[in-house]
């Protein structure tokens, strides 16, 4: 490196080194805690890859109720013991935490099991199907000497935690618009080979338990978008339709949904499984500045007339069309001073293992969850409404009271 | 044309010159279903290939049967992005980072992959080898970023260093990063560790271990007949398209003209010295040479049957043997013997080190 070069990266160094460090050490732990995992699904066996990274943590047991599904997610775990029966998890003593993977409408009686028998529990987003089963939830929570996580990974998410620095410290200021969407190109149809379970497995098209896109999906980004401005939904005005999976399904699979925020803000969501283009984003657009998010990365679009600040000049820039967008990097400082800065796109793990990580964190630490009861409550509940919206066709008004968990 | 005999044997058939299909690797499977036997096909990118699935429908219907598909599809979805190394969030940076400083948990199947792969660097004498990344990467096979689910990064500024030209120290530091002698296994924590730093590339088993785990869940579902293919180099075939077919029509370019290949209940992975280059030079690694090197072969191709018991992942070890058979333009002496062999070298054609007529 000759001396100009060193300069040069010496004072982007420093610059960068402004930046918030926002990847912490994975929690270390003398035992283990003793994990049971209850439903391995897609879900499931996604969670038990992401815990094996975790030298924290161990799972002990797997539950699920399909033979085939509980033979698959034991591949995951070497030595895990398989139940069908997610009550012969709780009775092991060894088990010190629990987290929830099932279908919705089945996480309250677990999650309340679980609660009860004094162990910390991790329960996939959203927290239940009915506004009743989701203040029940949290009422549990708050009772419990267990810790209790919201599977709202987006809180965990080092990108999302880095923008937010950002977004928090004026500069994006005046928040003007919010868009986002999640949308894949898939049926939402599972397999099974016994028709006696069809209902059971695809869940997620049954009307009777199933809260459609944007209870599912959508509340996860008004979860978001919540925690990025303290602005809670106050009104829901959705629009869905079947169109591309004309099977007989009457759950929309497609879904436009206008959330108000605040007074004078609007979030427009678009959730789709006819399509994938762009996938999952966030976009918060503000007077200064835009912030992109999309699960594993993360941009920063300055207007032309905002101030700059001297990181900038340093920092990794990727063009969109016509515009050009600061890369938020989460280990940035140390990945500068290896001079990996351009490796440094994306996350080194997935977000699910991030919020995984603050829940063991806040086991073996004793620190914050990444997403608790409280704040997942109202999230799962803004979904739900969402969803009724959208099945009604008909705005809904949303007040404090009606989010607000005792 | 050379016959085995068995319901999973190779049927070599010369094609006519005029009968040329522009892939490497034809898929007639699509051509062959019809109204009275009727085919879903669905496709999804995984490690930037496309792959594709044709299922023939057993009479369940098409939403059951996509549902099928949807979910063997999404196991190649996700196995791509795990296991690509241009990926951060991916198990091979992640294995990368954690097994050189102590055991790293994985999953049982990453676990046996690992292991296969192994066993096939030591029985072919070292021809393939998965912890070829920093050659591929010195050699210029990786380009810069790479990151999968980003736009091009080619327009990165900033604190970034160069390191891509194969400078002696470049190539020494690189060759000093290679050798799966420095794997080890734990198998009853079903953990790995690197006595030395690694840089791993699944690249030349990825998609055919993507494609064993698709078989294995259409096998769940009680598919029997199916067609599965990663790109045009990585094959598998179940059952055949009709009741009136023996197999799935699959036809193989090389220099020499085009040869058929009749597959029923089998894996087929090939790999061609005249196909993808890179910066001028061919893509593969020849491991004697830490360098990219064509081969002696132009093309090989290797069939190995379903549900032998001494290969789990038949197109995982179809793909990572004709490396090796490419390389040394024959039928690799420690190859399993129930795989069958096609080498295409200087237009001669062979199967199993025989010449066809």
């Amino acid at each position: 490196m000759n001396r100009r070069d060193f300069i040069h990266t010496s004072t982007g160094l420093a610059a960068i080194a402004l930046m918030p460090e926002v990847l912490a050490a994975a929690p270390r732990s003398a035992d283990p805690i003793g994990i049971a995992v209850i439903g391995a699904g897609r879900q499931g066996r996604a969670i038990m890859a992401e815990l094996q990274k975790l030298t924290a943590a161990k799972v002990l047991v797997l539950c699920d109720n399909d033979a085939g599904r509980l033979r698959s997610g034991l591949g995951r775990a070497a030595g895990a013991e398989g139940v069908d029966d997610y009550r012969k998890a709780l009775e092991r003593k060894d088990v010190q935490a629990v987290v929830i993977a099932t279908p919705t409408h089945e996480h309250r009686a677990i999650a309340l099991d679980a609660m009860a028998a004094g162990k910390h529990v991790y329960c996939e987003a959203p927290l239940a199907h009915t506004i009743e089963d989701t203040k029940a939830i949290a009422a549990a929570a708050a009772k419990s000497s267990g810790l209790f996580a919201a599977g709202f990974e987006g809180r965990s998410n080092p990108v999302y935690r880095l923008a937010r620095t950002f977004y928090r410290s004026d500069s994006v200021r005046t928040l003007i618009a919010v868009r986002s969407q999640h949308v894949q190109k898939t049926s939402w149809r599972f397999p099974t080979s016994d028709a006696s379970r069809e209902r059971a497995v695809n869940w997620r098209l049954d009307p009777e338990v199933s809260i459609g896109l944007a209870g599912e999906l959508a509340s996860h980004q008004i979860d978001v978008i919540r925690w990025y401005t303290s602005l809670d939904p106050t009104s829901f005005h959705g629009f869905g339709s079947v169109r591309l999976w004309e099977d007989g399904r009457t759950i929309a699979d497609t879904v436009q949904l206008g959330v108000g925020l605040g007074k004078a803000v609007r979030m427009q969501w678009l959730g789709s499984l006819a399509t994938s283009y762009e996938s999952r984003n966030e976009i918060l657009h503000g007077e200064n500045a835009t912030v992109k998010l999309a699960w594993s990365h993360g941009w920063m679009f300055k207007e032309a007339d905002a101030p700059t600040q001297g990181w900038e000049v340093y920092a990794n820039k990727q063009q969109f069309h016509s515009d050009e967008g600061i890369t938020l990097i989460a280990d940035a400082t140390k990945l500068a001073s290896q001079g990996k800065l351009k490796d440094g796109v994306g996350l080194p793990n997935p977000s699910l293992y991030y919020a995984l990580e603050d829940f063991i964190r806040a086991i073996v630490e004793k620190k914050p969850v990444g997403c608790d009861a409280v704040e997942g409550a109202k999230s799962t509940i803004a979904g739900i409404l969402a969803n009724t919206s959208v099945v009604t066709g008909e705005p809904v008004t949303v007040d404090a009271a009606t989010l607000g968990v005792a | 044309m050379i016959a085995h005999g068995g319901d999973t044997a190779a049927q070599v058939i010369p094609v006519a010159s005029g009968d040329a299909p522009a892939a490497a690797l034809e898929v007639g499977a699509v051509r062959a279903c019809g109204p009275a036997s009727p085919c879903l096909a669905l496709a999804s990118e995984a490690m930037r290939t496309r792959f594709e699935l044709v299922l023939v429908d057993d009479g369940r219907g098409s939403a059951a049967l996509r549902a099928v598909g949807e979910t063997a599809l999404a196991e190649i979805v996700d196995l791509g992005e795990q296991l690509s190394r241009f990926r951060r969030d991916g198990i091979v940076r992640h294995l990368e980072r954690t097994a050189p400083h102590g055991w790293a948990r994985v999953d049982r199947d990453l676990f046996d992959l690992l292991a296969l792969c192994v066993d096939v660097w030591r029985r072919s004498g070292g021809l393939f080898d998965i912890t070829l990344g920093s050659l591929m990467r010195v050699h210029g096979f990786h380009g810069l970023g790479g990151s999968a689910g980003t736009s091009d990064d080619s327009s990165v500024v900033g604190l970034e260093q160069s390191d891509s030209d194969v400078a002696p120290t470049a190539l020494a530091s690189a060759t000093g990063r290679a050798g799966c002698e420095a794997i080890e296994f734990d198998p009853l924590a079903c953990a790995v560790r690197f006595t030395r730093p690694l840089e791993l590339d699944l690249g030349g088993v990825a998609k055919g271990f993507a494609l064993d785990r698709a078989t294995r869940v259409l096998g769940e579902h009680g598919i029997r007949n199916a067609l599965l293919h990663g790109g045009t180099s990585s094959i598998v075939a179940l059952g055949a398209p009709d009741d009136a077919s023996r197999g799935w029509s699959i036809a193989i370019a090389s220099p020499a003209g085009h040869r058929r290949v009749l597959l029923r209940n089998a894996a087929l992975a090939v790999s061609a010295g005249h196909g993808r280059m890179v910066e001028g030079q061919p893509h593969i690694i020849d491991p004697r040479l830490a360098a990219p090197a064509s081969g002696a072969a132009d093309v090989a191709a290797i069939h190995l049957p379903l549900g032998e018991p001494s290969t789990p992942w038949p197109a995982a070890c179809a793909d990572a043997w004709t490396k090796p058979a490419l390389l040394e333009a024959r039928r690799p002496e420690q190859l399993p013997s129930s795989a069958t062999v096609f080498i295409v070298a200087r237009s001669r054609v062979t199967v199993d080190n025989l010449p066809t007529s």
